[in-house]
């Protein structure tokens, strides 16, 4: 078996004394946290550990010694190992540093060898030949170690995560035993703030905080954030109330409400700052992810109603909400234009199509009436335009994601008719699909049978042949012109769709980027720990082997993965092939989809 | 050489597994092959009746011809299309009362179908062709005229190749629909909406109705069913002959290969057959065992 | 024909010394490599066949080993075959199936390679059509030069001997086997009050399903208290459900989907009679089943079933509707009058037919045989492969054997034989971790 000792780095030219820290259960090795200086009156070390175990509940124990004898100091070795009587232990670690030399050397007395002290004295006259051997020439009952160095610090900061990509099995194991070490010095803490200001009965050496004023401001902004907080709260609180209110859960406008890309933008963000005030999570882990989160929502709020605030000080300069509106009507009338040319254009032979003539022209006339209705409800809404523009921009300051919706919700309003067209393209279109497939089956004397979901054969009537081959011939030679009118109608909701995919995007990145644990990962790499790797930091033949154990960040696509907040995903989740399928097909795309998921 | 060790003969050999027989496993009996045979039941065809047989074929080949022949007719104006649809009930009607005599005599109980039914059938083809009939016309306007010729002939000849010569009472969905589709489109061609109309009237004779009359013939009165055969022939033939001289040589043709030199090199090809057969063949299901699903 | 028999010729002193002595049967172990597409996890005749041979060929100490693969060309599976042929030292090379594309590739690539090769065929084939015409023809390429064929039945053997236009003698037949330990009858799974057939097979045509769905509402009608099990799958089973569906048949006809083998026991013993219906069988397995779970067979007279049991054992009829109808209302008023034998005695009857062990005793004397058997050089074989195949193919395959011998020569030249890695025993009786394992046991 193999020792391995984990050993703080700030402890290495620590003064002699007792190694303070924990075994690790299950498996052979331990963490050593602290060194308790010489002088020292025993009954205190017992008392301080007592308190600290209680503090920051890590069963805590002596571990063993620690010198580094300095000059007139040569009896210390053997008082330090008349400790382990003091501090009865299954093991006692006894390490020893000499000057001049970098490696460290240790023995390990178990229990009978500390009482009986012959056998313990045999034992360890063997030890320290084995050590000049190298440490292996003989094995019964003598144990090898290994130094791992680690830096307090960082580990105590750090979050070790699970290692998702190869086995989940065991990087979620709760008991691997470097999450245990990772967990020993996180949680011992407070062992490490008590003795700030040194005035304690015992002197130590271990990691301590440096920046104890930067530590004041904070806790005095902690202080004064607390009304702020309050008020904010029942803020919210009141916009709860009045969002659950029973008249907005009404049927047309909650259907309404799902629609708006706004009011949906709304409520996720009430939700958010819901999560805010939300009280702690109780176990660790949790806790940190909970914290985590929170932080994140309130960063990326923060940037959000920053970008929201600049983005109004643009618009209300400079009359640029009066440019933007009387822009607005014009261009709608070009669009309508372009429409009407592209109608006048399918009318005739498109690209040299043949298209059934009158069958062109009912559609065309249908499609050119419904540009003109809409045509005359642009004119009818202009005057209001500006004011709409005007209020409009104001939700820009409760961010930028506000804006970008409102806009969104705004260009759906404005082509309405192109939906509108695409929709009647569409039901007709699969209309015919449907037809020409039922009928391409009497064709071939098969018929679809509902129940058993399968193509049987069936012997038609006469009168049934005749009358689907008629229909059959009649929608063939029909399919070419509704196809041609199904698929330009669709290319221009597929432009209005992308256009509004790409807002939705960019919303939904600036909702759910984290982009606190972002940067905590670029300035603070050690905070979110992936695992770490080893390096031997010396390995002379005399001594036991020395690693350094560094911390390995996490990977930004990770961090992405891991804190991303979760969004409603209004964009759609089905594959490119089942998507282009259903536009084969003649199934509405995009914002039925999102109904029936809904609805579910 | 010999099998490995065959011992003394004392034992017969038995074609069995289950049984320790005292022979080594790739020991080889007398009876080694015995049951083999050749040529087993293979069918002795006569000339004439394998010619009567083709002579379905022919006629139906016929009917193709006759019916492009009147749509040429009628394009060309040289055909009334009163005349074509009054010509058509009247055949319709007299094919009706031959059917029906034909029938009467063996198995009128066993058809299910009553004049009613019948009445009521032909009442909603007149009524939809008739009402689809301006649509149709419409329909194929913007086509070039050769790809409806080109679709029209690949359909006809779809109807040709699928059609079910061996039980053609009803038509063969496949086979019916393509030749609907294909006189539809021929039909959208023509100048006026009547047109239309009864050209497919004729084609629903031609070739949904004609093939049950025939079958019922072939059944009933074999002897007339030759010449009703001959004279279809005859009359696709003359009928095209009026309109192109080329097209009648080449269906005439068609004709005689179809009638006449395939039924001869099938009856002279079947001297060079040399078939083994044996208990491994895979057993031939002979029975009609359709009757067990419809 | 000439140089079969001089091979033959040298080779009868060692093959009558080893039949003479039966006692040293086995003097000389081989390492065998069966060469097949099926395989595990699939089950179906050949696999089974091929799984259950070996493991009794590997108990007899000899080392068998197995390859398979999907899609193969000629060509391309000759580096494969020559890696596993040279690693493991094979002997003799096994091919089962003709309808494997990697066993004719396996015979065609180890006569290159100059080893002595077996082919096992399964199936049975017409001589009608083009797809057989087709099939026989390669068949006949494949096995020009094949040390020695077996086939599972004596109808199968002459059926392959004119296929390939074979010289009988070097034609074995041995029959398939089955396990009687996993077959045994247990009557108190019968439902008292009915009559079950029970009916196991894929629902292919080749297996008679079209007769299943005549068979079925015919015997329905007649007999209220029957019922029918069908285990299988295939497209077939349309037919079957239609039928069911028309005569309102659902609680008497059950559909079971595909079985897994373990579990074609437990369906059988629910039945009174079994079913075979096959167009077309060389041996047929599921019968010896049936009967090994003590059950009346009912066959059509096809292929080698005549040959399986005996005819207390078997009703036999022609495949049409009417004459299994009748066989089967034979069996169901015996029945009905009690006069079958009892499950248990059929069991006991059928047990010892055809056992594995016997039939790895008899491949194995084939090994024997073959083993000390000369493999044509290259000039001789093609020479024969002229003369035996016919102008046209037997040219064709000439030079494909010629390539494939210049495609060999550069493999060699390219990765010699002699740094090839050799496999270990690891397992088998004489394996090393067994042998490990004896030692360390000796040293405690």
């Amino acid at each position: 078996m193999v020792l391995k000792i984990f050993f703080p780095q700030c402890c290495n030219r620590a003064e002699s004394g007792l190694l303070v820290g924990r075994w690790i259960s299950g498996h052979d090795s331990a963490v050593v946290l602290a060194v308790i200086h010489y002088p020292f009156i025993p009954a205190q070390v017992k008392q301080y550990i007592q308190q600290m175990q209680a503090q920051s509940r890590v069963d805590l124990t002596v571990l063993g010694s620690w010198s580094l004898p300095k000059d007139g100091q040569e009896g210390m070795e053997s008082f330090l190992r008349d400790l382990s009587t003091i501090f009865p232990q299954e093991r006692w670690l006894q390490i020893r540093r000499q000057f001049g030399k970098t490696g460290f050397s240790c023995e390990v007395l178990s229990r009978d060898q500390i009482c009986g002290k012959n056998p313990g004295e045999k034992a360890e006259k063997k030890k320290k030949k084995s050590e000049e051997d190298g440490g292996d020439a003989e094995r019964e009952d003598e144990e090898k170690v290994i130094f791992v160095h680690y830096e307090q610090r960082k580990v105590m900061l750090s979050q070790l995560h699970p290692v998702e990509a190869q086995e989940s099995g065991n990087g979620s194991e709760p008991n691997s035993e470097l999450r245990q070490v990772f967990g020993t010095v996180a949680r011992s803490q407070p062992l490490f703030v008590l003795d700030r200001y040194d005035d304690g009965p015992l002197r130590s050496t271990h990691w301590q905080s440096e920046g104890r004023e930067a530590s004041i401001v904070v806790e005095l902004l902690k202080r004064a954030s607390v009304p702020l907080g309050l008020l904010l709260g029942r803020m919210l609180s009141v916009w709860t109330w009045i969002c659950s209110a029973r008249i907005l859960s009404v049927f047309p406008l909650r259907f309404l409400f799902s629609k708006l890309s706004t009011c949906v933008q709304l409520s996720y963000r009430t939700e958010r700052l819901q999560t805010l005030g939300a009280p702690q999570a109780a176990p660790q882990a949790a806790a940190h992810m909970d914290f985590m989160r929170k932080a994140n929502v309130l960063v990326s709020v923060l940037l959000d109603v920053s970008l929201g605030v600049l983005l109004m000080s643009w618009l209300y300069r400079d009359q640029n909400i009066a440019m933007l509106a009387s822009n607005m009507v014009p261009a709608a009338d070009r669009v309508a234009q372009k429409l009407e040319e592209l109608l006048q254009w399918l009318m005739g032979a498109p690209a040299g199509l043949k298209m059934n003539r009158a069958l062109d022209q009912v559609l065309g006339r249908f499609f050119l009436y419904h540009i003109h209705l809409w045509i005359s409800y642009i004119h009818l809404m202009a005057p209001f335009i500006q004011g709409i523009l005007w209020y409009g921009g104001l939700s820009a300051c409760l961010g930028l994601t506000f804006a970008l919706s409102l806009l969104s919700d705004m260009v759906a309003l404005f082509t309405f008719h192109i939906y509108c067209f695409y929709v009647y393209g569409a039901r007709l279109y699969c209309l015919k699909i449907y037809g020409l497939s039922s009928l391409w089956r009497l064709f071939r004397g098969k018929k679809w049978n509902v129940l058993r979901q399968r193509v049987d054969s069936c012997s038609y009537d006469l009168d049934q042949l005749f009358i689907g081959t008629l229909l059959f011939t009649i929608l063939l030679f029909l399919l070419p012109t509704t196809a041609l009118y199904y698929l330009v109608f669709t290319l221009l909701r597929l432009v209005v769709v992308l256009f509004q995919g790409v807002l939705h995007l960019s919303v939904d990145f600036i909702n759910s980027f984290p982009l606190f644990a972002m940067a905590l990962r670029i300035c603070r790499p050690y905070r979110l720990a992936e695992g770490v790797k080893f390096r031997v930091l010396c390995e002379e033949p005399g001594t036991a082997l020395h690693l350094l154990m560094e911390i390995n960040p996490l990977k930004c696509s990770s961090v992405v993965q891991t804190y991303r907040t979760p969004t409603y995903s209004c964009y759609p989740r089905d594959s490119w092939v089942a998507l282009v399928k259903k536009l084969f097909i003649g199934e509405l795309i995009y914002p039925w989809r999102h109904k029936t998921t809904k609805s579910d | 050489m010999g099998p490995d060790g065959a011992p003394s003969q004392s034992v017969p050999w038995r074609k069995v597994l289950w049984e320790w027989q005292p022979f080594p496993d790739n020991y080889v009996d007398q009876r080694f092959l015995e049951e083999l045979r050749r040529n087993e039941g293979i069918r002795q065809y006569r000339y004439w009746a394998v010619v009567k047989e083709a002579g379905f074929v022919g006629q139906q080949l016929s009917c193709v011809a006759i019916f492009i022949t009147l749509w040429l007719y009628m394009e060309q104006g040289l055909l009334a299309p009163e005349t074509l649809f009054w010509t058509s009930l009247t055949c319709a009607l007299l094919g009706y009362g031959l059917y029906q005599a034909l029938t009467s005599q063996t198995e009128s109980c066993s058809d299910h179908r009553t004049h009613l039914a019948d009445s009521q059938s032909a009442a909603l083809f007149l009524s939809f062709t008739f009402g689809f009939s301006p649509v149709l016309k419409t329909l194929t306007e913007s086509v070039s005229t050769d790809t409806v010729y080109a679709m029209s002939a690949l359909m006809l000849l779809a109807h040709l190749v699928s059609f079910p010569y061996a039980h053609p009472s009803p038509p063969g969905s496949l086979s019916l629909n393509a030749a609907l589709f294909a006189s539809v489109c021929l039909a959208s061609r023509l100048p006026g909406a009547l047109h239309t109309f009864a050209m497919l009237t004729c084609a629903l004779l031609v070739f949904a109705l004609w093939p049950c009359l025939l079958q019922r013939i072939r059944a009933n009165a074999p002897g007339q069913f030759t010449g009703v055969c001959v004279g279809v022939c005859v009359g696709g033939v003359g009928g095209l002959g009026s309109q192109s001289l080329g097209g009648a040589v080449l269906l005439s043709l068609a004709l005689v290969s179809v009638t006449l030199i395939c039924p001869l090199l099938l009856v002279r090809l079947q001297r060079h057959k040399d078939n083994i057969h044996g208990p491994w063949d895979e057993a031939e299901i002979r029975e009609d065992l359709s009757r067990f699903l419809h | 024909m000439g140089q079969r028999r001089k091979v033959g010729s040298t080779n009868t002193p060692s093959s009558q010394s080893e039949s003479a002595d039966a006692s040293k049967v086995h003097s000389r172990k081989h390492n065998i490599c069966m060469v097949s597409d099926f395989f595990y996890p699939n089950m179906g005749g050949v696999e089974s066949h091929i799984y259950q041979l070996s493991q009794c060929l590997i108990e007899k100490g000899h080392k068998v080993m197995y390859n398979q693969s999907t899609a193969t060309t000629c060509f391309h599976s000759l580096p494969l075959l020559r890696c596993v042929f040279v690693r493991e030292r094979i002997t003799v090379v096994h091919a089962h199936s003709s309808f494997s594309a990697m066993a004719h590739d396996a015979l065609f690539h180890a006569k290159t390679l100059g080893l002595n090769t077996v082919f096992t065929d399964h199936s049975l084939f017409g001589f009608a059509d083009v797809s057989s015409v087709l099939t026989n023809k390669l068949l006949t390429v494949s096995l020009c030069d094949t040390n020695h064929i077996v086939c599972v039945s004596y109808t199968s053997k002459e059926n392959t001997v004119l296929r390939a236009a074979l010289n009988p003698e070097i034609v074995s037949v041995i029959p398939n086997a089955v396990d009687p330990t996993d077959f045994t009858p247990d009557p108190s799974q019968r439902p008292p009050d009915r009559i079950t057939i029970v009916v196991i097979s894929r629902l292919v045509y080749r297996k008679g399903i079209d007769l299943l769905g005549g068979i079925i509402p015919e015997l329905c009608l007649k007999h209220p208290d029957l019922h029918f099990l069908i285990g299988g799958e295939g497209p077939k089973r349309l037919v079957l459900e239609e039928v069911r569906e028309k005569y309102q048949l659902h609680d008497r006809v059950r559909l079971l989907g595909a079985l897994e083998h373990k579990d074609v026991r437990g369906v059988l013993v629910q039945g009174h009679i079994f079913l075979n219906t096959s167009l077309t069988e060389a041996f047929c397995m599921a019968i010896v089943e049936g009967a090994s779970c003590g059950l009346q067979v009912v066959s059509t007279r096809v292929g080698g079933i005549p040959e399986v049991l005996p005819e207390d054992l078997i009703t036999l009829c022609e495949p049409t509707v009417r004459s299994l109808c009748a066989g089967l209302e034979k069996v169901i008023a015996k029945q009905r009058s009690g006069s079958v034998p009892s499950p248990t005695s059929i069991h006991s009857r059928v047990k010892n037919l055809y056992t594995w062990k016997n039939v790895a005793e008899r491949t194995e004397k084939v090994y024997d045989r073959v083993a000390g058997e000369e493999v044509l050089p290259l000039d001789r074989r093609l020479r024969r492969l002229r003369s035996h195949c016919g102008p046209v193919a037997g040219s064709l395959f000439a030079l494909f054997a010629v390539l494939d011998f210049l495609f060999l020569l550069l493999l060699r030249w390219l990765a010699p034989d002699r740094h090839m890695d050799m496999a270990v025993d690891a397992t088998g009786p004489n394996g090393l971790w067994k042998e490990n394992r004896k030692n360390s046991d000796a040293g405690c």
